[in-house]
């Protein structure tokens, strides 16, 4: 089973952030980058096919050098080998992204690695589109499917499970395919030390692709209002009762 | 040149470090929050660690040791992590940025693996070593007397040749992890006459197993910080097989030495970590307290100490980064070493003082870590060589 994991770097989802004076871009200036935590479970389910089904694995990504960052990373976890596809750091729409992963994916295949599974993030962390993986599936005329807890293989079948209410949806999808997935399919591993050591051995192939014409294009970034919470307290133990009795008749619950 | 970059190599190290603490070691900081707010309850009558918070502790290393930090200043041979000094100096600093939590056994300490350890004999690393740096058993280092702490040539304790074994007598105290530790490392002298006209031969390290008859653990001794650590070691014509001796016979006090230094620069590297730590929650709780009508960030008073704290604690940082990397370049580091701990040390104690002042009331309160940090500042400028004892080795470089 070879599998392939597209992921992308992203400021860190739990930073606080800033926004460029323009407007178009986040200000980037002490922002730690990390792998959009979807994506990080596919890369941690990539690494789980491969330990029981054997075959290889890779990680590709789109974007500036510094983004080889996360590449070494799932290197360092376990992956055996990064694709970056390397830009001048510029934005790209989920219609150029997906174009040249598909192009990446066709020239690879070229050479002679065949992959069966790709695996994407639902959505990224930071614009949160949900279409690479669909388009590129739909380019490659895969099967995809989206939004997944649970992989296995059954007779050269993926059979991936999604949460629904009261239960769960079950599909069955040739091989290959594409499989987007959600946080809570695994844990993640943390990168080990051998891990980190070996991962700077491990080769990164660069590939630089055309920028295309975007048709999807940013106007400006807006920072919405932050959420603030207040936490009252009530009392402490039994004598608290009545105070939680008129807070839940004040806020309509009883 | 001096590159001032860091390398990928060490970035992802401190990145997988916040990755394992992050996920694995905070979460059980609040399930044990009673034995972290009060460290009396981590302790049974004898002063020894109650066993839920041992298993706790347990727990922590083992995870490090299995995905390779705990012991990273180890060998690759030996089961380590062969990292250099520079990438030890930023992991420590990375897990004290944490604070004073369970955190703070990630990494091997005086009860893990030490480089000195490297003297042993094939079998006997088996034994030890490898256990030790796979963070299933631990050790401690049992060097001072109470005649004998940083003069180390007042030594009392005795091992005298017998056949193919040593006789141990004498008594250590102050000795970190003594009460747990599955065996001890032990200085004790074996050529007085040698000793006494030289000063540092005629010592030899020995490896004393817990269970070893004429071997016990005495007082355990309470402290400022109460962590069930320090314990007296009692030896009683305690007879140790020569394979345990750790090195050559008479020359303990070489291996001993070089140790220490490395212990200088790991406190220093503690110190700078709880630092940040600290920073970090004084301007947090100064940006939300208010007082008189504004936060109280936006007082002179408070502003200025968290300003004098940033420069100071850069400037401790730029001296352990630099020590670092001169000891990396294979350099000798005995004056820069002393300085480094003593200015790291002193930067922290100065820092925690302001952040108990900056907490006002609540900076008293066992409900915030900031009075655990305070005492644990005053502390460490006594371990690994009193203030005083730093200044001694910087003046000695001048030539005084």
């Amino acid at each position: 089973m070879n599998t392939l994991v597209c992921i992308k770097r992203v400021p860190d989802t739990g930073a606080r952030f800033a926004l460029t004076s323009d407007g178009q871009d986040i200000d980037s200036r002490n922002l730690e980058f990390t792998i959009s935590p979807h994506e990080e479970c596919a890369v941690e389910e990539a690494i789980r096919i491969q330990e029981k089904q054997g075959g290889s694995t890779a990680v590709l990504t789109l974007g500036p050098e510094v983004a080889s960052e996360q590449i070494r990373e799932s290197l360092a976890k376990g992956i055996d080998r990064g694709v970056l596809l390397e830009t001048d750091g510029s934005e790209w729409d989920p219609q150029a992204t997906s174009q040249a992963i598909v192009n990446a994916v066709q020239s690879i295949q070229k050479t002679g690695t065949k992959y069966d599974l790709v695996l994407f993030g639902n959505e990224s962390a930071d614009s949160g589109d949900y279409q690479v993986g669909v388009r590129v599936a739909a380019a490659l005329d895969w099967p995809c499917i989206t939004g997944i807890k649970s992989i296995e293989f059954q007779n050269n079948q993926v059979v991936a499970k999604r949460e629904a209410p009261g239960g769960w949806e079950l599909f069955r999808l040739t091989l290959p395919a594409v499989v987007t997935v959600k946080e809570g399919i695994n844990v993640p591993r943390h990168p080990s030390l051998r891990g980190i050591m070996t991962a700077k051995k491990k080769e990164i192939e660069r590939i630089k692709p055309a920028k295309p014409e975007l048709k999807l294009l940013k106007q400006n970034l807006r920072k919405p209002q932050e959420k603030s919470g207040e936490i009252q307290i009530l009392g402490h133990g039994i004598e608290a009762v009545p105070a939680i009795v008129a807070k839940l008749k004040e806020l309509g619950v009883i | 040149m001096t590159d001032f970059n860091r390398s990928e190599e060490h970035q992802m190290i401190v990145k997988g470090l916040r990755s394992f603490i992050e996920k694995d070691v905070l979460p059980l900081d609040e399930e044990n929050k009673k034995y972290l707010e009060d460290e009396r309850a981590r302790l049974n009558e004898d002063g020894s660690l109650v066993p839920e918070f041992k298993r706790v502790i347990q727990q922590v290393r083992r995870s490090s040791a299995k995905l390779g930090y705990y012991a990273m200043h180890m060998p690759a041979e030996i089961g380590g992590g062969a990292i250099n000094r520079v990438g030890i100096a930023l992991a420590y600093k990375e897990v004290f940025r944490y604070g004073p939590g369970l955190n703070v056994f990630t990494l091997s300490g005086a009860e893990g693996p030490s480089p000195m350890l490297l003297q042993l004999s094939q079998p006997q690393q088996e034994k030890f070593l490898k256990p030790l740096i796979r963070g299933e058993i631990s050790t401690c280092f049992g060097l001072t007397e109470p005649e004998a702490g940083s003069d180390i040539k007042n030594l009392k304790t005795k091992a005298e040749r017998k056949g193919d074994s040593y006789v141990l007598n004498g008594m250590k105290t102050f000795i970190s992890n003594a009460a747990d530790a599955d065996f001890a490392q032990v200085f004790a002298v074996t050529d007085p006459k040698t000793y006494k006209e030289q000063g540092y031969m005629g010592v030899t390290a020995f490896i004393v197993e817990r269970d070893r008859p004429g071997f016990q653990v005495g007082k355990i001794t309470r402290s400022i910080i109460d962590d069930g650590g320090q314990a007296e070691l009692i030896f009683e014509n305690c007879r140790v097989p020569a394979e345990n001796v750790i090195g050559q016979e008479g020359t303990g006090f070489y291996t001993a030495m070089g140790w220490l230094g490395i212990g200088r620069l790991n406190i220093a590297s503690m110190s700078i970590g709880l630092a940040h730590y600290l920073i970090e929650r004084c301007v947090e709780y100064a940006t939300q307290r208010t007082a008189f009508g504004k936060p109280i960030s936006k007082y002179q008073h408070i502003r200025g100490m968290l300003a004098e704290s940033a420069a100071e604690l850069y400037a401790a940082e730029q001296m352990l980064l630099h020590a670092a990397w001169k000891m990396d370049q294979g350099d000798s580091i005995i004056q820069e070493s002393s300085m480094v701990k003593w200015y790291a040390t002193n930067m922290l104690f100065r820092l925690a003082d302001r952040a108990v002042q900056i907490h006002g009331a609540m900076g008293l309160m066992k409900e915030l870590p900031i009075e655990r940090v305070f005492r644990t500042a005053r502390v460490l400028r006594i371990v690994e060589g009193t203030d005083e004892i730093q200044k001694e080795t910087i003046a000695k470089s001048l030539g005084l």
